[in-house]
């Protein structure tokens, strides 16, 4: 991969409330690149989708946790990583709703899969999950 | 977010605004539902939705799928751009009625 600039590192607490800002820092970095407006739009909510998983899945709603953020840009891409510090989840229970299933929930995994061109878990090696998003431009 | 109740014909309309993720879909969640355990049809009105998650559209797939299991009435009118965007991503454009405004729903059109 060729040289990254980190244009985004911030860190916020696990509270639904915050989640606006978080969108705010991906809006304001995805809107200064060559992405359409609908691609900008896709990119904020996949980027939320993954916050509120950390928030429902990780820390299982405790408010006081912290996300961390970062956004590195490359030549070729930008590149989400989304950190926190819970006990580490089982990615295999990680399943996207089935497209012909008409009901609630299941839906962030698919728009994260639908939006990003690459989605992984990076293994920590004690606490922690992140999760590494990639959209090349 | 913020919302507003109001009666149109047979329909209770709920108008939905702002930005519905998860620090509010449990109330948009709660404000579908409780429209619909009065045994009323309901339209929700996404016009002034200028951001909406997987949280809040599965709200709207649970008021869907309640009001067809009582029988009544239910469709999404005047959807903003962005809400309408989020819909076809989850591939659910298809599954709810949609109708430009209110008023095309009331005199019959699409």
């Amino acid at each position: 991969m060729d040289a990254s600039e980190t244009v985004v590192d911030i860190r916020v607490l696990s509270a639904p409330n915050q989640l606006k800002v978080l969108r705010q820092r991906v809006r304001d970095v995805v809107a200064s690149t060559g992405f359409s407006s609908k691609e900008q739009q896709e990119l904020v909510l996949a980027v939320d989708e993954a916050c509120s998983n950390i928030i429902k899945h990780a820390y299982h709603l405790e408010s006081d946790r912290e996300i961390h953020l970062i956004i590195l840009k490359t030549d070729e891409a930008l590149i989400f990583q989304l950190s926190d510090d819970a006990n580490q989840v089982d990615t295999s229970k990680f399943k996207p709703r089935e497209w012909d299933q008409i009901r609630p929930g299941g839906l962030g995994l698919h728009f994260i899969q639908e939006v990003m061109d690459k989605v992984a878990f990076i293994e920590a090696e004690t606490m922690g999950n992140t999760l590494e998003m990639v959209k090349y431009f | 977010m913020t919302y507003l109740i109001e009666e149109k014909n047979d329909y209770l309309v709920v108008y939905l605004e702002g930005e519905v993720d998860l620090s509010c879909s449990p109330e948009a969640r709660r404000v579908i539902l409780d429209c619909l355990q009065k045994q009323r049809h309901l339209l929700v009105d996404l016009s002034r939705v200028s951001y909406i998650d997987s949280s809040g559209v599965a709200s709207l797939v649970e008021g869907y799928q309640v009001s067809r299991s009582k029988n009544l009435n239910f469709a999404l009118v005047g959807v903003s751009d962005n809400a309408l965007n989020v819909l076809k991503l989850a591939r659910l454009d298809q599954v709810f009625p949609i109708y430009t405004s209110i008023e095309a729903l009331l005199q019959g059109g699409s």
